[in-house]
């Protein structure tokens, strides 16, 4: 029986995981771009208007490696909930860095948007 | 059940120096607290709940080698990292053999430099920049025939400094060098 079975439709998980890591570090820098937050805070920011994070644990790394590329700065704040959060803000040439990403994705979206248009309608197909 | 996570992550972290891991975990342990103090008595399951949406420490541990190895081979000043990087992007074509060549050129003239000005204490006579006679104009070591080379020297005293410098000079020079290439060309940023 088992034989008869047909193979599940693969879904293109792998192209979705790769689009998604690369615009985490987008996403990253622009919900920063009006304050500093701590990570959880990203997070909920990245959740709020994207489904971008798989697993939770790996926007600390990049948020390590944007600091260590000077793109961003953090500072430990201790707080009321009894421990302190690592706030994190843009710095100079982080905000330079987020604007340049924006505008080349903007550009990049309208025009692939385009292109997807008839493929979204399904109309003008031919036989 | 949150202390094993945390001790399996930072055996897992092993390979990054001890204050960052420090700091990655006491970010990571700020996440778990304030997640759970979203809920007033946190039971088990969601202990569980928070740590597998965190995910697994493993994976975790692996990003942040992953991006640690990244920024490291940006920022690198090593000569050794860098020459072995070049090596590897000569391999793939013209543009990068002659990137490599201009690295081992300037390394090997900055260790030339290092070498005179040790070799100038200890032989005072035969190392010097040489103004006239069969050295002229050149830095010169003789060791073999004559205890004192023709010619005068220039330098003096200040050959040790001078030669000490250059040999910096050159080799800060190839690695600027060779960085721009790399951040140029970027051939190198999937394969380090």
């Amino acid at each position: 029986m088992v034989l008869l079975r047909k193979p599940k439709p693969e879904p293109d998980e792998k192209w979705e995981v790769q689009l998604r890591k690369g615009c985490l570090e987008l996403a990253i820098l622009a919900s920063l771009w009006s304050g500093k937050l701590y990570g959880l805070e990203i997070l909920r920011m990245l959740e709020e208007s994207s489904d971008l994070v798989l697993a939770e644990g790996t926007v600390y790394p990049i948020l390590g490696r944007l600091k260590e590329e000077g793109l961003l700065q953090s500072e430990w704040v201790e707080a009321e909930a009894g421990h302190p959060r690592k706030y994190y803000w843009l710095t100079p040439a982080g905000r330079q860095k987020a604007t340049m990403m924006a505008r080349f994705w903007n550009g990049f979206a309208a025009n692939l948007n385009h292109l997807l248009k008839p493929v979204l309608n399904g109309k003008g197909k031919t036989q | 059940m949150i202390e094993l996570y945390f001790s399996e992550l930072e055996s897992k972290m092993a390979g990054l120096p001890k204050p960052a891991r420090q700091e990655f975990l006491q970010e990571l342990r700020a996440h778990v607290l304030d997640r759970l103090q979203q809920t007033a008595e946190p039971t088990e399951t969601q202990c569980r709940a928070v740590l597998v949406a965190l995910g697994a420490p493993e994976e975790i541990a692996r990003h942040y080698l992953i991006e640690a190895a990244l920024s490291r081979a940006r920022r690198s000043n090593s000569p050794l990292l860098l020459l072995r990087s070049t090596l590897r992007w000569a391999l793939t074509g013209m543009q990068g053999f002659a990137v490599f060549m201009a690295a081992l050129v300037g390394y090997m003239t900055a260790l030339g430099f290092y070498v005179l000005a040790i070799l100038k204490p200890i032989f005072p006579h035969n190392v010097g920049l040489y103004a006239d006679g069969p050295y002229a104009g050149s830095f010169g070591f003789n060791f073999a025939y004559m205890p004192h080379p023709h010619g005068r020297e220039l330098l003096g005293p200040y050959f040790t400094p001078v030669t000490m410098f250059l040999g910096l000079f050159l080799m800060q020079g190839t690695t600027l060098l060779i960085r721009f290439f790399i951040t140029r060309f970027g051939k190198l940023k999937q394969k380090i």
